[in-house]
């Protein structure tokens, strides 16, 4: 397991009930509109969002930006949360979501410009530039599906309960991203 | 049972490169071997992509500064009633436009004055009954 993948497993954490039970009194002071209890909220889980936006995103402005939008969204969206399930992982989902938007978002232009910033590991550097490139063909929907398949090695069940995705569209989602990988993969042999 | 290279790569893009049955077609497939090698940089650029960008001391500020400010207890009845307000006018008009078209308007309740050919009719009617 991938430091990425403990920092974000849905599994309970081993919270003392008393951290739990500030937290909770944090979300109930953000909901009465303090906004300095919400801060404190933010401190909280701050790294976190900003480790699970890193996984996505090169340049660090886009992560402070994904980061700022899942907390902003946090804060609109905090009425609907329900207690069943952690606040972690609620924020998780946020993060995201927030992700996936901004993926989406993003013109063919910017992806472009993206590529510029590349920096191949010292390790077969012509090697891991080469698949840089290849993988910069595939849509921003697909390289998420696979960052999260491939990358964080999550399970289509697992995917669809941390999007709230239904299984079935994650499968179809997956299956079109890894045709794609191979059809981009295969590409290259007939060039 | 030989596999042939579309099912290998299949195994491959699902399994990983530890997919079973595989071995001995990559070391008889030079094609197939290459994609291996690729689809495997592939998943070790997926796993490494991204940036190790951490927060700094000011983010929870610069959150807060944006956030919008949230209405509770009697503020949020006042907004309320401050959203109602466009509808509330609205029905005033709509009602006030039905009770217009109930109401019968002035003049249709008097009479037509009678033409001057109507009145001679009337007139000739009236000297057959005499």
């Amino acid at each position: 397991m991938t430091g990425i993948q403990a920092l974000i497993r849905f599994e309970p954490l081993a919270r003392p009930p008393e951290a739990a039970g500030a937290e909770a009194r944090l979300i109930r002071s953000s909901l009465a509109g303090e906004e300095d209890a919400f801060a404190a909220l933010v401190r909280r889980h701050q790294t976190r969002v900003f480790r699970l936006a890193g996984r996505f995103f090169r340049r660090p402005q886009d992560v402070e930006d994904v980061a700022q939008d899942t907390f902003l969204r946090a804060w609109r969206k905090l009425p609907t949360y329900r207690a069943e399930a952690p606040f972690e992982h609620w924020l998780t989902r946020l993060c995201l979501r927030c992700v996936y938007d901004r993926l989406r978002r993003r013109t063919r232009e910017e992806s472009s410009a993206g590529d510029a910033e590349l920096v191949a590991p010292a390790s077969d550097p012509d090697a891991r530039l080469e698949v840089e490139r290849l993988l910069a063909r595939l849509s921003p929907a697909d390289r998420f599906v696979l960052t999260l398949l491939e990358g964080e090695g999550w399970t289509v069940a697992e995917i669809a309960q941390r999007l709230g995705w239904t299984q079935t569209n994650v499968k179809v989602r997956a299956h079109r991203a890894r045709k794609r990988l191979r059809r981009v993969l295969e590409g290259e042999e007939k060039g | 049972m030989i596999m042939d290279c579309k099912e290998i790569r299949n195994r491959l893009l699902q399994g990983g490169p530890e997919a079973p049955g595989t071995d001995g077609h990559l070391a008889a497939c030079p094609r197939c071997a290459a994609f291996a090698r690729r689809l495997a940089l592939a998943r070790g650029a997926l796993r490494e992509r991204g940036c190790d960008a951490l927060p700094d001391g000011g983010f929870a500020a610069r959150v807060a500064a944006r956030l919008p400010r949230r209405l509770v207890g009697g503020e949020l009845l006042g907004w309320a009633a401050v959203r109602a307000l466009p509808a509330a006018l609205l029905l005033a008009l709509v009602l006030a436009g039905m009770a217009a078209a109930e109401t019968a308007p002035p003049d249709s309740l008097l009479v037509a004055e009678p033409s001057s050919s109507q009145l001679f009719a009337w007139s000739a009617q009236a000297g057959e009954i005499r």
